[in-house]
């Protein structure tokens, strides 16, 4: 109870970010029908009991496909996130522990990178892999690993003139045990809360490259093709616009806490 | 009710708000038209797209035109005489003015036409006039064309738009139209914003007609069903969704106007594909997919099952042929036949790549899961135009779904069956290759007599429904949508907008707010 009130962003973010887990697993099994089989005579069935959602244009269950959209979202999100995450620490790391030229080389890369709009370069390269799930991931992390490496970089720099990191090289700790027991641990909070805020950000964009028909090819559900196909009939049916809107505001909103959420505790507690 | 309109007027709110604003209202008594997209070319000499044409229609005559029943009838031409089967003669009115005040004569028809021919032009028209060998002017209102050989589609070649002698071709930037001798002139033009066409000066016009047309570009569907509502758009032609015309009518002072048309939808199979030139695979795709499921309910009923390419209402038309109902039991029985037999997951070793546009994804996505039905995998790939255009010219897809619009004489089979006709000079995309078909388009092209040329075309149609190299799926209806002030508008099946220059205005002005 005290720590809710304390870090209200951390309990309402964990508890979002717990259930859209949760949906993407078991929503499936919850949602009972398929979410690409047509059934031309309910196209655009209001919402109702067989319904919750409605149905979309070619009577497709609008819940079962944001239900799937849900596992499609947060898996590229989280694969993307992870491949950004072990990309970036990694050129980050060596940028900032070779230092030099070297470090010098990696940098200016990560600013040209940089120097693009990050959306705008994630479409050109889908354009050019082509529509599908895995280029898709590859598109997006082609945007998303140079934060981490900044940040992986920024915190050696100044992590690696501390006392005890010092202490440890003097002590004559080598330098793998020097990175591994005293860099990484240090550096891990703040690589959480960049991840968890890149999470909201990454289905953006995802929905966004889906939307304009880059992402995930049909008949899969995806919350951005689902707004495109639902924005011819937003006056006559706005609930398939608003079912997969509000799930991803939903879902942004609760990566955003979680992410607010570490960083007080990560603030705190150092 | 009350807080449902509430929310929608909010969602209206908000739609008009990210469809860049409340528009400024086109001066009084002017018609707001609003289209999907800009008209690619200004000049009729090179004008080739729906779009493009139909704002040429109210700019440009020609020395016929076809009317509503898809007959050839004289527009700058008086009297037409056919001495024998390789000559024309064109007798043209006298006393008609393009809209610079200029007095048409024979020299600007024999003008526009060699303009077009010259092949430093390089108009995307030029192909039409193949088989033209000779244009003649023995007087100022007299043109004779002679044909290579005894050609019958020879009037398709007279529906050309004329411009003033002397017109220089348009530079690469699209500019305004040249002057014509239509009813309205271009006087603005606004790429992917608007078209404004006023009145031709020298063409008489009631006083309730519209002074001019606003084209206005709106691309997306909701902000062009918004603007008819609120009386800001005052004609939407085939471009609002027929779920949303039920909500539209029952809100405000709309009416549709709904006609049968003669766009034909087809889906088209690609021959150079080894799975697709046995013909049982395309009679099991034809038999799989069921066309009238999606003519009534996600058609909403706006289309007639199609049987050919050619519509009830033409001369040419042939209804006798094999067709395919839904079926998906044959289907599958086909496939088996044909050696794809389907494994223990109900799919078959048959994938195919399905080649839309963005326009075309949701019937590609019916007819994907009807074709899953029988355990064939499709792939849907969706394009924009000119990406779409190049992969179906270059054979790059095994399905495609088009549309032909406003086919008006039956010798288009010759452009897209006739084995010698794949791109770039022809229209055959899916390298259909059948000498029975080659001997029949290429007689019918050279016969002149409508009787023996109408029983030719009856055997093409029979032979390209048994043969296949298109699925009929159906003709499009002409589905308008007006503001209850436009009087008079009368469709044509090709969805030509003709009728705009002569409507009429009643009660208050096209500007006016009818909440």
């Amino acid at each position: 109870m005290k720590g809710m009130a304390r870090n209200p962003s951390l309990t309402v973010g964990t508890a979002i970010v717990a259930m859209l887990l949760l949906v993407a697993a078991l929503g499936p099994l919850a949602a009972r029908s398929d979410p690409t089989a047509i059934n031309l005579a309910e196209s655009l069935a209001r919402p109702g009991i067989g319904h919750p959602f409605g149905c979309d244009a070619l009577g497709r269950d609008v819940f079962a496909r944001v239900m799937y959209g849900a596992r499609l979202s947060l898996g590229v999100s989280l694969s993307v996130v992870a491949l950004s995450l072990v990309v970036g620490s990694l050129v980050g790391a060596i940028a900032g522990l070779a230092g030099g030229w070297i470090d010098e080389t990696i940098m200016r890369a990560v600013d040209i990178v940089l120097a693009f709009p990050g959306i705008l370069l994630a479409i050109a390269l889908a354009a050019i892999l082509g529509p599908g799930i895995v280029d898709l991931i590859v598109a997006l992390s082609a945007m998303g690993w140079t934060t981490y490496a900044r940040l992986v970089r920024g915190e050696l720099l100044s992590l690696r003139e501390r006392d005890y990191v010092q202490a440890a090289h003097v002590l004559g700790a080598s330098p793998s045990r020097v990175v591994i027991r005293h860099l990484l641990p240090a550096v891990a909070g703040p690589m959480a809360v960049q991840a968890t805020f890149g999470v909201g950000g990454i289905v953006a964009a995802e929905a966004a490259l889906s939307f304009l028909g880059l992402g995930a090819m049909p008949p899969t559900p995806s919350w951005g093709n689902m707004l495109d196909a639902g924005r011819a009939f937003m006056l006559v049916a706005p609930y398939l616009t608003m079912a997969p809107g509000i799930a991803i505001g939903v879902t942004i909103l609760g990566f955003n806490l979680l992410g607010d959420g570490l960083a007080q505790l990560a603030g705190t507690r150092s | 009710m009350g807080r449902g309109r509430r929310a929608v007027g909010v969602l209206m709110l908000w739609a008009a708000a990210i469809g860049c604003g409340r528009p400024a209202p086109p001066p009084s008594r002017y018609l707001q038209v609003d289209i999907e997209t800009s008209p690619t070319a200004t000049d009729p000499r090179f004008a080739t797209d729906a779009v493009s044409s139909r704002i040429n229609e109210l700019i440009f005559d020609s020395l016929v035109k076809v009317d509503r029943n898809g007959r050839f009838v004289g527009d700058l031409a008086e009297s037409i005489e056919r001495p024998d089967d390789t000559h024309i003669i064109f007798h043209l009115k006298s006393g008609v003015r393009f809209s610079d005040g200029r007095e048409l004569a024979s020299r600007d028809v024999k003008f526009t036409y060699d303009s077009v021919r010259d092949p430093s032009s390089a108009s995307p028209k030029r192909a039409g006039l193949e088989q033209l060998k000779s244009l003649e002017t023995p007087d100022e209102r007299t043109v004779v064309i002679t044909t290579v050989r005894p050609y019958a589609p020879v009037m398709e070649m007279a529906t050309y738009g004329i411009v003033p002698a002397g017109t220089p071709l348009p530079r690469k930037s699209i500019a305004l139209a040249p002057p014509g001798t239509g009813a309205f002139r271009m006087t603005r033009y606004v790429r992917d914003d608007s078209v404004w066409l006023e009145r031709n000066p020298y063409r008489p016009a009631g006083p309730e007609m519209p002074r001019g047309i606003l084209f206005k570009i709106v691309p997306d569907p909701t902000v062009r069903a918004l603007e008819l509502a609120e009386g800001i758009c005052d004609v939407a032609p085939n471009n609002i969704e027929a779920e949303v015309i039920p909500y539209l009518i029952a809100r405000s002072d709309l009416v549709v106007n709904e006609a049968p048309g003669d766009t034909y939808q087809y889906l088209m199979f690609n021959f150079r594909n080894r799975d697709l030139s046995d013909l049982r695979v395309r009679r099991a795709i034809a038999y799989a997919i069921d066309r009238r499921a999606i003519a009534d309910s996600f058609l909403r009923g706006t289309a007639r099952i199609a049987t050919g390419m050619i519509a009830p209402e033409n001369w040419a038309y042939e209804g006798a042929v094999t067709t395919y109902d839904f079926n998906p039991a044959k289907s599958g029985q086909l496939l088996d036949e044909a050696g794809y037999r389907a494994g223990d997951d109900g799919m078959r070793d048959l994938k195919l790549i399905y080649k839309t546009t963005p326009e075309g994804g949701r019937l590609a996505e019916v007819i994907q899961a009807m074709l899953r039905r029988v355990g064939i995998r499709v792939e849907i790939r969706s394009n924009e135009w000119a990406t779409f255009l190049s992969d179906l010219n270059s054979g790059n897809f095994d399905l495609a779904s088009m549309r032909w619009i406003g086919i008006n004489d039956p010798n288009h089979y010759y452009l897209v069956f006739d084995s010698r006709m794949t791109p770039p000079i022809g229209l055959n995309r899916g390298r259909y290759n059948n000498a029975a078909m080659d001997l029949l388009v290429e007689e019918g092209m050279r016969t002149i007599d409508p009787i023996r040329r109408r029983a030719i075309y009856a055997k093409v149609q029979q032979l390209a429904a048994e043969d296949l190299p298109y699925v009929s799926l159906w003709w499009l209806n002409n589905v308008t949508v007006l503001n209850r002030e436009v009087a008079g508008f009368e469709p044509y099946p090709n969805g030509s907008l003709r009728s705009l220059a002569s409507v009429r205005i009643v009660g208050r002005s096209g500007a006016e707010t009818s909440q």
